[in-house]
């Protein structure tokens, strides 16, 4: 907290204080002038209180007087010249009157206002008769009697130049008196001027002082004012607001600190901050750390760090508070560290914020919970729909009809499938914003693909009379490695929602592939179309969840709305963006990015060939599936293909039955309550009549992860459901009677073979076809020979499976290649079943006999060793 | 008042005293005419010869002075010793010239040493016509304080007596 001050107010006050230093040279030699006056008027007042004028005013005309004495004095001797008494008193007087003259004189002969009288000529004839008097009168009495009447005349010519004298020297001394008066009075006169300067210079200082103290004064008030606005508004605020000392010793707390700490006002003083909250979680501890360092910190920075701490503390009552803290430090008056910190107490927020957090969490469960519900819902819809689509299909096959009965059928069919992919759909939407691990990375070719799925959207494209044009790369640069579903997905979508709004006009897919790096590849893709387009205030929704469930856009046609949401998380997983323009009446284009990476172009594999749909054999079946109408309609298929099915509703039956019974096939629904369709396959496997049964998965999981789990799991062979007699006669087709070992294949492929004889010279073929031999009774022998394929001693033989089938399936064994994938993916550390030991063996022992006749049919058969 | 210490008061020395002894004996048959005559408050009149002066205590100093020329060195008896050897003690005292001058001050005011009676000016006796043969003097030079209108008016020149003014 800064202290406020009036700036403006500051630099005028010092300036101020400044002028009355420069007044003080003034003032100083004022005084010294003075001073100095003061001396020479008292100089000159001693000279007047000496007075000397007036005594010598006396001693002039006292001698004219003594004078007239002396004349007096002669006169009397003139007329009584009898009187004895007479002669010693006229000597007397001329006496007095010669000291007067003497006095004189040597007053004259000073320096002095008579000097310049020294050489007067009245003076000197004064002199001249004084020295005459004397020759007459110092005499003895007779002949001072005789010359009484010479002293009498001779008195009378003194006369008048004495009074000359006397007069002059009185002008004079009058004319010196009054120079001294002038001079002393100019002196005064200056005293006065320089006393009123100086009266005036004070009177300045004086009224500068004034205003200095008025500043002052208006200061303090103003600073009164500050510090009383500043203490009223720290009582009325709703912070608790405390200074404290650098130790966290309080000094002055405000009343609403008062609730903070839970004691009164009075109390806090002296207390230390630290030991009246004490932090409830180890975080707390941590943020009053915090403040501990920051107190620290104001010691030694002008600032201490700025930023709130929050933290939860326990008060001295027992009481916890949510404390919102802020801090500034500042010095007091004697100038040592003062904090102050600011305390809010956030513990009502901090509920509310709780609350929120647990209303948030509560949402985002229900959410979750209506999302996996959804789900849930949707799968659960979906095995009815498979026994509805199944018993259609079987209900087509097995049943006359009449044409309008057909038509009927189809019907039921299409809206059957049409609510499976529509379920599907909601399934991916789950599956797609669930999903933890990236999609599974497959070699595709994005050009084949979009042209593949260009024909399946044929159909729709002409109904609505569209002309479809594709720009796209060419194929060999169009080999990519990475998730081929989700751009199935992604371009089934948009391509599916560009036929359905477009009627009577073009859609363009054009696909750019470009190295981003050395092996990445950044696909661009757009797919646009000249349809009704989209309403502006629709387009940033149109690719939320829900928000195209609402209406419009898909609503008009046929579709859950969710086409677009699967597209954009597909686009989302495959690190890449979608965007859309468009104009409602001319048309879209939807865009979107993906990152993959280069893909190897693969060997130039033939078509297979086409085959005659082989007859079906008599197999024996055991159906292992918990839901009854899935049970009934597979028996019901099954039995119309002519087969003969046991049935099990679980795990356990199906394991029981399969013990007794060797079964030609095993059909597992893998999704079952209790025990899981892939536990059970492994231990039909493990041992019992059926050991060598064909098992195929039957799973409505159409995922790759799924297919992946189950073929680690050792079934190679999986029905995704829908069955419909045409994939289980396809089933049937590819499975022998009894060991049920080879599927549909033949022990030995006659395309490879036909290659291989085109393509081998004799002595090559006879070659590799030794080698081949002498691999596969070193196998067999292993095999046989050993309890080898248990536990971690049977790794090696599994490399040793795993090479051996790929020279299978060079050769075209792919009966035996079957049998070793089998072997292989058999779950570890247990023993090899042997029942498939067996089948691996004897089908070897056949194929060693087969493949020599069938690889050279007119020369020498290889016999194997 | 410290003059006393700067000014030596000097005692009748045995070469002054033969001097006036042997002026005393010059005029043997003459009685020694009176120099000074002092009527106290009660009327009682003293008078004092040049002996009977220099028989009292003895101030001497140099000054110059209004009325002479250069500095001259006088000696004598303090007044208040004069007067108070003429039965004067207090009150006020007229001192009288031999022109008929007269000035009259306190005699609280009459300090100690000073002003004395010179009896001599230049260590001689000195004439009616040099201002004597007494003069009431004060030491002008050496305190600035007598350079006043009193002290020059109480400068009696031709001092020939003193009375107590009755109240």
């Amino acid at each position: 907290m800064k202290r406020h001050r009036p700036a403006p107010e500051r630099p005028s006050l010092l300036a101020t204080v400044g002028k009355l230093w420069l007044l003080l040279p003034f003032v100083l030699t004022g005084l010294a002038v003075l001073s100095a006056n003061a001396w020479l008027v008292s100089q000159r007042l001693e000279d007047a209180r000496s007075a000397q004028s007036d005594n010598t005013t006396w001693l002039v005309s006292q001698l004219e007087v003594e004078a007239l004495k002396l004349s007096g004095t002669v006169d009397r001797m003139r007329d009584r010249p009898w009187d004895e008494n007479g002669l010693p008193a006229l000597r007397k007087a001329f006496d007095v009157y010669l000291s007067r003259i003497q006095v004189i004189d040597g007053y004259m002969r000073q320096p002095g206002r008579l000097y310049a009288l020294h050489d007067n000529p009245d003076w000197q004839e004064i002199l001249r008769s004084r020295d005459e008097l004397t020759r007459f009168i110092d005499v003895p009495a007779p002949e001072l009697l005789a010359h009484i009447d010479r002293i009498s005349s001779r008195l009378e010519a003194m006369r008048t130049p004495l009074r000359a004298f006397v007069v002059e020297a009185l002008a004079r001394l009058v004319e010196a008196s009054t120079e001294g008066r002038e001079a002393l009075a100019a002196l005064i006169g200056r005293s006065a001027l320089i006393a009123i300067f100086l009266i005036a210079v004070l009177l300045a200082t004086s009224f500068f002082m004034l205003r200095l103290s008025v500043q002052l004064q208006r200061r303090g008030h103003a600073e009164e004012r500050a510090r009383s606005n500043l203490e009223k508004t720290l009582a009325a605020s709703l912070d608790g607001v405390v200074v404290a000392r650098q130790d966290g010793r309080i000094l002055q707390a405000n009343p609403a600190a008062e609730q903070i700490f839970g004691l009164a006002r009075e109390a806090l003083p002296g207390l230390g901050i630290f030991e009246l909250l004490s932090p409830v979680a180890p975080s707390d501890i941590t943020q009053v750390r915090t403040l501990r360092a920051r107190f620290d910190a104001a010691a030694t920075a002008e600032e201490p760090p700025s930023g709130r701490i929050v933290f939860r503390a326990r008060r001295q009552d027992g009481g916890e508070v949510s404390l919102e803290l802020s801090l500034a430090a500042d010095r007091d008056g004697d100038g040592a560290l003062i904090l102050i910190a600011f305390f809010r107490d956030i513990s009502d927020r901090v509920r509310a914020e709780q609350e929120l957090r647990n209303a948030h969490d509560a949402a985002v469960r229900a959410a979750t919970a209506k999302s996996r519900f959804l789900a849930v819902m949707s799968h659960e819809m979906r095995t009815p729909l498979n026994a509805v689509i199944a018993v259609l299909d079987l209900l087509r096959s097995t049943t006359r009809h009449s044409q309008r009965q057909g038509r009927f059928l189809g019907i039921a069919e299409a809206s059957a499938q049409t609510a499976l992919d529509q379920i599907n759909d909601v399934l991916e939407v789950a599956r797609l914003e669930g999903r933890d691990q990236p999609e599974e990375a497959v070699p595709f070719n994005l050009t084949r693909l979009t042209r593949e799925i260009a024909e399946q959207t044929a159909p729709l494209i002409h109904k609505n009379r569209n002309r479809l044009h594709l720009d796209l790369p060419p194929e060999d640069e169009a080999q990519l490695l990475g998730p081929r579903r989700l751009m199935l997905q992604v371009l089934v979508n948009l391509l599916g929602n560009a036929a359905k709004f477009t009627h009577g006009g073009e859609i363009r897919i054009t696909v750019r592939i470009e190295a981003s790096e050395l092996d990445q590849r950044l696909l661009s893709v757009e797919v646009r179309d000249t349809g009704c387009g989209i309403p502006a205030d629709k387009l940033d929704r149109i690719f939320d969840l829900f928000e195209t469930l609402d209406d419009g856009y898909d609503r008009t046609a046929t579709g859950t709305g969710l086409g677009l949401v699967i597209a954009r998380q597909a686009v989302q997983s495959m690190g890449g963006e979608i965007a859309v323009t468009s104009m409602p009446g001319l048309g879209s284009a939807f865009r979107f990015t993906a990152r993959m990476r280069r893909g190897d172009v693969p060997a130039e594999t033939p078509p297979a060939p086409e085959r005659a749909a082989p007859a079906l054999p008599r197999l024996h079946v055991l159906v292992v599936e918990d839901n009854p109408v899935n049970r009934i309609v597979l028996r019901e298929m099954l039995v119309h293909l002519g087969q003969t099915v046991t049935e099990a509703e679980d795990g356990p039956v199906g394991i029981a039955e399969a013990r007794g019974t060797a079964f030609d096939l095993v059909l597992m629904d893998v999704s079952m309550p209790g025990m899981d369709g892939l536990t059970a396959a492994a231990k039909i496997r493990a041992g019992g009549a059926s050991v060598q049964s064909r098992i195929v998965a039957l799973t409505a999981h159409a995922l790759p992860e799924d297919l992946h789990r189950i073929r680690a799991s050792g079934i190679p062979d999986i029905l995704v459901k829908p069955a419909t007699i045409a994939r289980l006669a396809e089933l049937l087709a590819g499975t022998a009677p009894g060991g049920g070992a080879a599927p549909r294949r033949a022990r030995i492929d006659p395309q490879v073979i036909g290659d291989l004889r085109h393509l081998l010279s004799p002595e090559l073929r006879h070659g590799n076809l030794a080698r081949f031999l002498d691999e596969g009774a070193e196998v067999m022998a292993a095999l046989e020979g050993g309890a080898a394929l248990t536990g971690p001693a049977r790794q090696p033989l599994a490399a040793r499976l795993h090479r051996f089938r790929g020279a299978c399936a060079l050769f075209g064994a792919t009966r035996l290649a079957d049998l070793l994938l089998r072997a292989e993916t058999a779950p570890d550390a247990r023993p090899l079943p042997t029942g498939l030991r067996q089948a691996i063996v004897d089908e070897w022992a056949a194929l060693a006999v087969d493949l020599p006749k069938q690889l050279d049919p007119g020369d020498n058969p290889v016999s194997s060793r | 008042m410290g003059f006393g210490r700067r000014f030596r008061v000097i005692a009748v020395a045995a070469t002054v005293a033969a001097q006036v002894f042997g002026m005393a004996a010059a005029r043997a048959e003459s009685p020694e005419p009176v120099l000074l005559h002092v009527r106290d408050a009660a009327g009682q009149e003293h008078v004092f010869t040049r002996t009977d002066l220099d028989a009292l205590p003895q101030v001497a100093f140099s000054t110059g002075t209004i009325w002479t020329e250069g500095v001259i060195a006088f000696s004598g008896p303090p007044l208040r010793q004069v007067l108070t050897e003429g039965g004067i003690t207090g009150g006020k005292v007229r001192l009288i010239a031999l022109n008929d001058y007269m000035v009259e001050c306190d005699f609280d005011r009459i300090d100690t040493d000073f002003p004395i009676v010179a009896t001599r000016r230049d260590g001689r006796v000195f004439s009616i016509r040099d201002n004597g043969p007494l003069w009431v003097m004060y030491p002008f030079d050496t305190e600035m304080s007598f350079q006043d209108e009193t002290s020059y008016a109480s400068s009696v020149w031709q001092f020939i007596a003193a009375e107590a003014v009755a109240p």
